[in-house]
């Protein structure tokens, strides 16, 4: 049954607390509008409640994005456009701001937030990879409290995270990329912009003396919501990043995926994917360690 | 207009310019980039009603029972109508009236139209439609061209699963292949391509106080839509009016009958007017696509590189219907040999139903996958002889006038040597070397489309008014501008034949109701048909004029002359513009306005066993491709496109360089990422994010060159520029790749899940991923 506009209510709060207030009482009868790229989808498609909380009157405390310890935290509000024009995120993220690059045109850039990216809890969210290896805690507060789940707790499927109807994430804190380390993001879509990924991949690399001290490697769009690649992290830890240690953990990374065929590509196509990506941004990581001359 | 000549141009300079070869911008250009203009999609009216289509979730089934009481009885209901409540024919089609308008008894493809719903808002129309019981006996479905073909298969018509079967053959091509030095024997496969038009099919539908039906919808071919309009509401032509401009695109896909006959029934049977708009998912369900074809090939040569024999097994998958389906198998037909000399040759094509929704007609119109086939072999023949691509075709490309495989010439002047000279020196890689994973490969193919309908009867006409109060020339034709510039190349044609400034020339298109009929825009031949029905129409204006300048003049009119607007004659004081001649017309009760037909020429009978072999029109192109292919990612990208095409003599340069670049685009689109894939006669690439078009930045760079030929027969030596740059990308993408890799790939797209397989299979996949691939 398709939603009759006509129908839709919306609730555009001016504070925090009457959002929290309106979350308590409509709890999953309300859905949660930040940019509306996701939302908006669902409205064509007819999967969605009938009563939106616009959280747009709550841009001036939650579009922000700040230092924390050495890592950033990002309001509920900050667009990709605000992320990507931002030095900290620059210097402290930068694996996250090439993942956000690469999301879909300028235009979904301007709308779109990170938080609701999360919120959306697709397995193909092209941040949310970066995340999982770099560490992050979701905030989520409801009018009875506040709580933080660390990233790799947070989701439980397509569509599905431990947050409760009625609360609202208001931030993300996000670890900062430790020095020595390296980080890469690889994706393929069907085209280069305004692209679905086929498979995501993030990687963070920290070496000692050109051997591989912890290895972090996450993969999305082959599992029902993002995972670790703990074979890939297993094979490359305490190795030097040879061609057969990265070839080693880019097929470990393929069997820890478990993809499936849709409209974007068959199984066996998405392990090879993962293979080719994790070796891709592998190789980066190497052939950045030679040029910087580090053994 | 808004677009003028630099301040310092005088007038007497400008009448001195000829505006055939003036890259003026498109008349309808600022509305529509302002957003100004209102597409049949925009258009709102009083009182309106909203429509909605009940459709089949089966693509193979038995209707039992349609049960509409429920939906009568909803609120806001004006209307449900099903198969019973058609006056007329409840059958409609391009060339034969295989379809049903609203099925009976059985439905072919997912979305069929089964009832439709009409009440006063769309909400409304959208719960009664789902309120509609239809009950239904699934049965088999027949998912593709083999399955159609093997001999247990359902028979989804009475005739079978074989829609046309045609052979045609010359020579002894069997034994010519048995003897030929070289053989080149693939199976090729190409896709199912969306058009994914920005407006999708769609418009309203009203009655006039005297009983006139107009529809206003994107479309192609006003009076055809008129014509199977009035068969199935059963009423005379002249009670129904068509219009079909302006249209956000169509590319083919609004070519046979969309909404036009449902809304024209809802309008009839309710009298208020409606609006039936298909959404983006139901345009990419049951809107039409390109048909998927299967070519088996074996061609052969001598070790010098003359091609011996060509025999090809084309299979067409028309889906439930035929649409445009026959002529598009007879253009594969007559391009399968390409521009060349093959004195051996046999065809066998097969026109095939499936449940795969509904092919028709696409840019290129069967063009594209005969091209891809043939050119591929060309190149392997090539390959296989250590000849360069473009020799082995100067070699054997048909020269001017010298009739080909069907009989007639493929040029009249040495266009193709023109293109294939310019090419010499370009195959070699201009842009980055290979590096890393990345190999860089360059390919070539040649085309040629045939302008207009071969063999079929076309007489286009078209009117030229002579407004003396605005002191406007009016131009009215019907083949729709659905983006493609044909009004800006009409009112060229009319200011360059009347010898005025183009801003004193507007245009009416596509009306029913105004304008004689001029056929569709298809076929690459709306400029040619139009502009020369309007050069005739814009020549009897002239005659006919000078009749009433002489009375004004007071002089013979053997001796009036006509020159940039003005009658005048020897020895007589004093010149009559062309406008105070019309009014001098006009005050005597004749509405200056003319009309003409013009004939295009055509063999009176067609090759047999076809419609509309052959053509004596061909434009050109020559494309050569540039592609980066990554051997880790196995994924191909295309980085470079240039095209040499003879489209004739061009009207507006810049317009022939955008349909050039756009065909290009959408060429590299079907080479690499479009695909409607069905499986079980499903389809899920049904919208923007299903269905993969290229966006700006998947783009190649693409340049363009002409060799203006002078086509005798075009207007001011216009052929048709639409659809040959389309035509050639696939095959010269795929000889890049191969160029690259050493493997060639016969399947389209060339996407990377093909890709992967194909570099697996040929070794050149790291090892590691090929194992992964195979899901070892
Ligand atoms: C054309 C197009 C291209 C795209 N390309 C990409 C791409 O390349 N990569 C990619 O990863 N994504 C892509 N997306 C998806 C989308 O842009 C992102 O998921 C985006 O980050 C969502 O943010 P938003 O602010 O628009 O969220 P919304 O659409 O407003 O919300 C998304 C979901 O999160 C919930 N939500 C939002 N904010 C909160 C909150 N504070 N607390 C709790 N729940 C919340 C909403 O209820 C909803 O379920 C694309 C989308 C489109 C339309």
């Amino acid at each position: 049954m398709a939603l009759r506009y006509s129908n839709i209510k919306v609730y555009r709060p001016e504070s925090l607390e009457e959002a929290l207030t309106i979350l308590s009482t409509r709890k999953e009868k309300v859905r949660i509008v930040a940019g509306s790229t996701d939302v908006t989808v669902m409205m064509r498609s007819g999967t969605i409640e009938e009563e939106l909380l616009d959280l747009s009157g709550l841009r001036r405390s939650l579009a922000y994005i700040g230092a924390s310890g050495d890592g950033v935290e990002i309001g509920a509000l900050a667009t990709y456009m605000m992320l990507l024009s931002n030095v900290l995120v620059h210097e402290r993220v930068p694996l996250l701001a090439e993942a956000m690059r690469t999301i879909g045109s300028p235009q979904i850039r301007n709308m779109g937030t990170l938080v609701g990216n999360v919120a959306n809890a697709s397995p193909a969210g092209d941040t949310i990879p970066p995340l999982y290896v770099l560490g992050a805690d979701i905030v989520l507060e409801g009018i009875s409290g506040t709580r933080n789940i660390s990233v790799d707790e947070f989701f439980l499927g397509v569509g599905k995270t431990v947050r409760r109807p009625d609360e609202l994430i208001t931030r993300i804190i996000v670890g900062g990329q430790p020095p020595g380390s390296r980080g890469f993001f690889e994706k393929l879509g069907l085209r280069r912009a305004m692209a679905i990924s086929v498979v995501s991949v993030a990687g963070l690399i920290s070496l000692d003396h050109g051997v591989v001290a912890d290895a972090r490697i996450a993969l999305g769009a082959v599992a029902p919501t993002v995972i670790r690649a703990p074979g890939a992290e297993g094979r490359l830890k305490g190795e030097e990043l040879t061609d057969d240690v990265m070839w080693d953990a880019a097929e470990a990374a393929a069997r820890d995926a478990k993809p499936v065929t849709d409209v974007r590509g068959t199984a066996g196509y998405r392990r090879m994917v993962v293979a080719s990506l994790v070796y891709r941004g592998l190789s980066r990581v190497a052939y950045e360690l030679e040029v910087a001359g580090i053994d | 207009m808004n677009w003028r000549w630099p301040e310092s141009t005088s007038l007497e300079e400008v009448l001195k310019v000829h505006w055939i070869g003036a890259s003026i911008p498109r008349l309808d250009g600022w509305p529509k980039v302002r957003g100004e203009a209102r597409y049949p999609t925009d258009l709102v009216l009083e009182e309106m009603l909203h429509a909605k289509t009940v459709r089949s979730p089966h693509p193979h089934a038995k209707i039992l029972s349609v049960d509409t009481s429920e939906a009568d009885g909803m609120p806001g209901v004006a209307a449900v109508l099903t198969a019973s409540d058609i006056p007329g024919q409840n059958r409609y089609g391009a060339l034969v009236q295989d379809a049903p308008v609203l099925a009976e008894d059985v439905v072919r493809y997912i979305g069929e139209p089964v009832a439709l719903v009409a009440a006063v808002c769309e909400e409304a129309a959208v719960e009664a439609a789902e309120a509609v019981n239809v009950e239904y006996q699934p049965l088999r479905p027949v998912t593709s061209i083999e399955e159609a073909l093997s001999p247990g298969a359902p028979r989804l018509h009475s005739t079978g699963n074989v829609a046309r079967h045609t052979v045609i053959s010359r020579g002894s091509p069997h034994s010519a292949i048995e003897t030929s030095d070289v053989v080149v024997e693939t199976m090729y496969r190409t896709q199912s391509q969306k058009h994914m038009f920005l407006e999708p099919e769609g418009g309203v539908a009203w009655i006039d106080e005297d009983g006139t039906i107009n529809v206003v919808a994107g479309g192609q071919n006003p009076y055809r839509d008129k014509l199977q309009i009035s068969r199935v509401l059963g009423l005379p032509m002249e009670k129904i009016r068509v219009v079909s401009y302006p249209a956000g695109g169509a590319f083919g896909g609004k070519d046979d009958i969309t909404v036009q006959i449902h809304l024209a029934l809802l309008a009839w049977k309710t009298g208020k007017p409606v609006r039936l708009v298909w959404s983006r998912e139901e345009s990419g369900v049951v809107g039409y696509h390109r048909h998927p074809y299967r070519m088996e090939m074996k061609t052969g040569a001598t070790r010098d590189g003359r091609l011996t024999a060509n025999l090809a097994k084309i299979y067409s998958d028309t889906g439930a219907y035929q649409s445009f389906g026959p002529a598009i198998l007879d253009v594969s037909i007559e391009m399968i040999n390409g521009p060349y000399r093959i004195p051996n040759y046999e065809i066998d094509a097969y026109l095939v139903y499936t449940d795969n929704g509904v092919a028709s007609a696409f840019r290129g119109f069967g063009a594209p996958q005969a091209n891809f086939a043939i050119e591929s072999q060309l190149n392997m023949i090539a390959e296989k002889l250590g000849m360069d691509k473009l020799e082995i075709r100067a070699m054997n490309v048909l020269g001017p006038r010298e009739p080909g495989s069907f009989g007639v010439a493929v040029e009249t002047e040495p266009s193709i040597q023109r293109i294939l000279e310019r090419a010499r020196g370009r195959l070699s890689r201009v842009g980055t070397p290979s590096r890393g994973w990345s190999r860089r490969g360059i390919g070539v193919a040649l085309a040629m489309k045939g302008v207009g309908f071969g063999a079929i009867p076309d007489y286009p006409a078209a009117a030229i008014e002579i407004d003396p109060d605005r002191e406007r020339v009016v131009a009215y034709f019907t083949n729709p501008d659905y983006g493609q510039g044909v009004i800006t190349s009409c009112a060229q044609i009319v200011a360059e034949a009347l010898q005025l400034h183009v801003d004193k020339v507007e245009v009416v298109n596509a009306d029913t109701a105004l304008s004689p009929d001029t056929g569709s825009s298809s076929a690459s031949k709306s400029t040619y048909a139009a502009g020369n029905a309007l050069l005739l129409a814009a020549r009897n204006a002239v005659r006919r004029l000078a009749l009433e300048a002489a009375r004004i003049l007071g002089v013979p009119a053997s001796e009036v002359g006509y020159d940039a607007g003005f009658f005048s004659a020897p020895g007589s004081r004093g010149r009559v513009s062309i406008f105070d001649a019309a009014a001098e017309m006009a005050s005597r009760g004749s509405r200056p306005r003319f009309e003409a037909a013009f004939e295009i020429p055509r063999r009176p009978e067609p090759v047999e066993g076809t419609l509309e072999v052959p053509h004596l029109v061909f434009s050109h192109a020559l494309a050569i491709a540039e592609v980066d292919v990554d051997l880790l990612l196995a994924k191909a990208e295309a980085k470079d496109v240039h095209l040499i095409a003879d489209v004739g003599r061009l009207i507006n340069p810049v317009g022939a360089r955008a349909q050039m670049e756009g065909g290009a685009i959408q060429g590299v689109g079907y080479a690499l990422m479009e695909e409607q894939a069905y499986s079980d006669a499903r389809t899920e690439n049904i919208n923007f994010t299903t269905y993969i078009v290229p966006t700006i930045a998947d783009v190649p760079d693409v340049s363009v060159e002409f060799v203006e030929g002078e086509e005798k027969t075009g207007p001011y030596g216009a052929k048709g520029a639409g659809e040959v740059p389309f035509v050639p990308i696939a095959a010269a993408v795929a000889d890049a790749i191969a160029d690259a890799t050493g493997v060639r790939p016969t399947e389209l797209p060339m996407n990377g899940e093909r890709l992967s397989r194909l570099l697996a299979s040929a070794g050149l996949l790291p090892k590691r991923l090929s194992r992964l691939l195979e899901g070892a």
